[in-house]
């Protein structure tokens, strides 16, 4: 199989999804200076109830946003929550016996994850 | 699964809907009542071991926390691992320093902004990275169905389409599996209490599940088009089945590569953060309550369970294993944990009780190992834990059905007849927790006004007393602020 993603590339990637979820945490830790930009996104509808919930009890919001969350979010939140990277490979097949059946150890294949995706062994 | 004919569509419909099972449990029956009966108290609830906590006692909610947290360190190991297995796959660079740096980076960035803003940071780039893969999606679905060298005719597509009776019966077994383990995932529980009201969540959830039944239906898809594209590839081996969406991947222009890997990375970024959080909530209301700096401390918490979760994923070992003992171990403890929503006596089918519920979760393991006995099983009595019975797939086979089937009905009987011989025997007792801790004896109510009360059981309640002072909040008091309580009854 012969993908053309340099490795630069795979780490911009990485680094930059993971630091435009860093801005947007962030962004929400602090209502009061982002929740204008918050609702241009539509992330956020007023009234926020998350400033509220914070205002009253920082602690508690901060450990369970309670009593926050509309259904958008909460149906988005579930999907993203639930749905992660063995996504990709389980469902298009729970392979580990079928490998063993054509004897990938014998070539110098080791099982690397619960996804069942196998890497060559250099 | 999908590009395994063996297995082929009713497998993917079966890891469809055992995928998207949890959020009509969750969300639509069981959380708005799990989350009335805990709403009731000082301090609220934060996880489903709170509500072990107040409906058992702390054992239950021991039991819960380590059922629960095995699972969802194990989902984080998976996580991890399969990020950094992705990137190697798709860079072609399989050192381990790369992966290692993947994982780590993965980790370290998501404990980040979960220290920073907690639950309500990881809702808000849910949202963020819900839409990102939505959107995805739909385009990889356009580019790589459009594309000429991943068309197949009828006739190629029926050699991959099959309705085969492997296929349901790994279908039977994942819905089981995956409802089991998915019912002590803290993560999603979360959303249960930070829902604006049960309205919300119950929509929400259905929201949710919709979705991920499409997104799961679609990469099962995927793979039946990538074995169609190529059925003697994948008889002979040479190419595997569960790189099977990889295969259409790549005769796309390198800009769908990145994309893909935009799409993967917001897939486990939104796993981790959810699982961070939720491995940080287990005992978050008794930190409260001792008042022992609750934010620090789930923030230290979440840090040291990740760090064995990095090394494990950096060292690429195999997890599947270790995801499949999750599996049966939360299999082992769900009945008896949410038959503790049924609060009143139905003639014999008395309400469990503690002693019962744990007795129910201790038959449930000792049925896997006598499962393991009667499928000899390799190995020590545990070893059948690891479910390895000559299935063509790690969760296939009828044994493993049988596993998923009987070890649950097993802890459901015996709790029910342990609480029954456990009334009988200690009376109302049986009732307490077997024992507490010095500062549950003041957790009171607190009415809609915030003030502190104690809530008196009405006459007739004869179900449930108030042991040791510890107030069991079973039956919920008429209040006319109560929507929850009249909304979910």
């Amino acid at each position: 199989m012969a993908f053309n993603v340099s490795i630069a590339v795979a780490y911009v990637v990485l680094f930059g999804v993971l630091l435009i979820f860093t801005l947007l945490s962030a962004a929400s830790a602090n209502w009061s200076l982002t929740k204008h930009f918050l609702s241009f996104l539509s992330l956020s509808s007023p009234p926020y109830a998350g400033e509220e919930m914070a205002a009253k009890d920082p602690t508690d919001h901060f450990l369970s946003a309670r009593n926050s969350a509309g259904p958008f979010a909460i149906g988005m939140s579930f999907f993203a929550s639930g749905m992660g990277a063995w996504v990709r490979t389980t469902v298009c097949c729970l392979s580990l016996d079928s490998c063993r059946l054509v004897g990938c150890e014998e070539h110098g294949w080791h099982h690397a994850d619960t996804s069942d995706v196998l890497l060559c062994s250099s | 699964m999908g590009a395994t004919p063996a297995l082929s569509w009713i497998a993917v419909l079966g890891y469809s809907i055992g995928s998207a099972l949890p959020a009509i449990l969750i969300g639509v029956l069981v959380g708005p009542k799990v989350r009335a009966m805990t709403g009731r108290y000082k301090v609220k609830a934060f996880s489903t071991t709170d509500f072990g906590r107040q409906r058992y006692g702390r054992i239950m909610q021991v039991t819960i926390a380590c059922v629960s947290g095995f699972y969802m360190f194990i989902f984080n190991v998976a996580e991890l691992t399969a990020i950094s297995s992705i990137f190697q796959t798709v860079t072609n660079v399989y050192s381990t320093a790369f992966r290692l740096i993947v994982a780590i980076s993965m980790g370290v960035c998501t404990m980040f902004y979960t220290a920073i803003a907690g639950l309500p940071a990881s809702i808000v780039t849910d949202k963020c990275q819900g839409l990102i893969m939505a959107v995805l999606v739909v385009l990889l679905t356009l580019t790589v169905t459009l594309r000429k060298d991943n068309r197949v005719s009828s006739a190629e597509f029926d050699k991959a389409s099959n309705w085969t009776g492997q296929g349901a019966m790994a279908a039977a077994t994942l819905v089981l599996a995956i409802a089991s383990a998915e019912l002590f995932n803290q993560g999603t529980w979360q959303r249960v209490w930070a829902a604006k009201d049960v309205k919300a969540m119950r929509q929400g959830f259905a929201i949710g599940s919709f979705m991920v039944f499409c997104l799961m239906m679609f990469f099962g898809i995927m793979g039946l088009l990538a074995y169609a594209n190529d059925p003697v590839s994948y008889d002979n081996g040479e190419k595997f089945s569960f790189l099977s969406f990889f295969d259409l991947l790549e005769p796309l222009h390198p800009s769908f590569h990145v994309l893909t890997l935009i799409l993967v990375t917001a897939l486990a970024a939104s796993s981790i953060d959810s699982l961070q959080n939720g491995m940080a909530c287990i005992f978050s209301r008794d930190l409260i309550k001792i008042g022992w700096y609750p934010k620090t401390v789930a923030r230290t918490l979440v840090v040291l369970l990740n760090i064995p979760a990095v090394y494990l994923a950096g060292e690429g070992k195999s997890v599947l294993e270790l995801f499949l003992v999750a599996d049966l171990v939360c299999a082992t403890a769900v009945f008896p944990v949410f038959c503790g929503l049924q609060t009143k006596d139905h003639g014999m089918f008395k309400a469990p009780t503690e002693v019962g519920a744990f007795l129910g979760v201790l038959s449930g393991i000792a049925t896997v190992l006598v499962n393991g006995v009667i499928n000899e099983a390799e190995g020590n009595v545990f070893q059948y834990f690891w479910l390895r019975n000559g299935g063509i797939c790690a969760l296939c086979g009828h044994k493993t059905l049988i596993s998923f089937i009987v070890t649950p009905l097993v802890s459901l009987v015996v709790t029910y007849v342990a609480s029954f011989f456990d009334v009988l025997v200690r009376g109302e007792h049986a009732r307490s927790p077997i024992f507490t801790t010095a500062f549950d004896k003041d957790d009171v109510v607190a009415d809609d006004d915030n003030e502190v009360g104690v809530v008196e059981l009405t006459d007739g309640d004869d179900e449930m007393k108030k042991p040791n002072g510890l107030v069991q909040a079973i039956s919920l008091p008429k209040n006319k602020t109560d929507h929850e309580a009249e909304a979910y009854a």
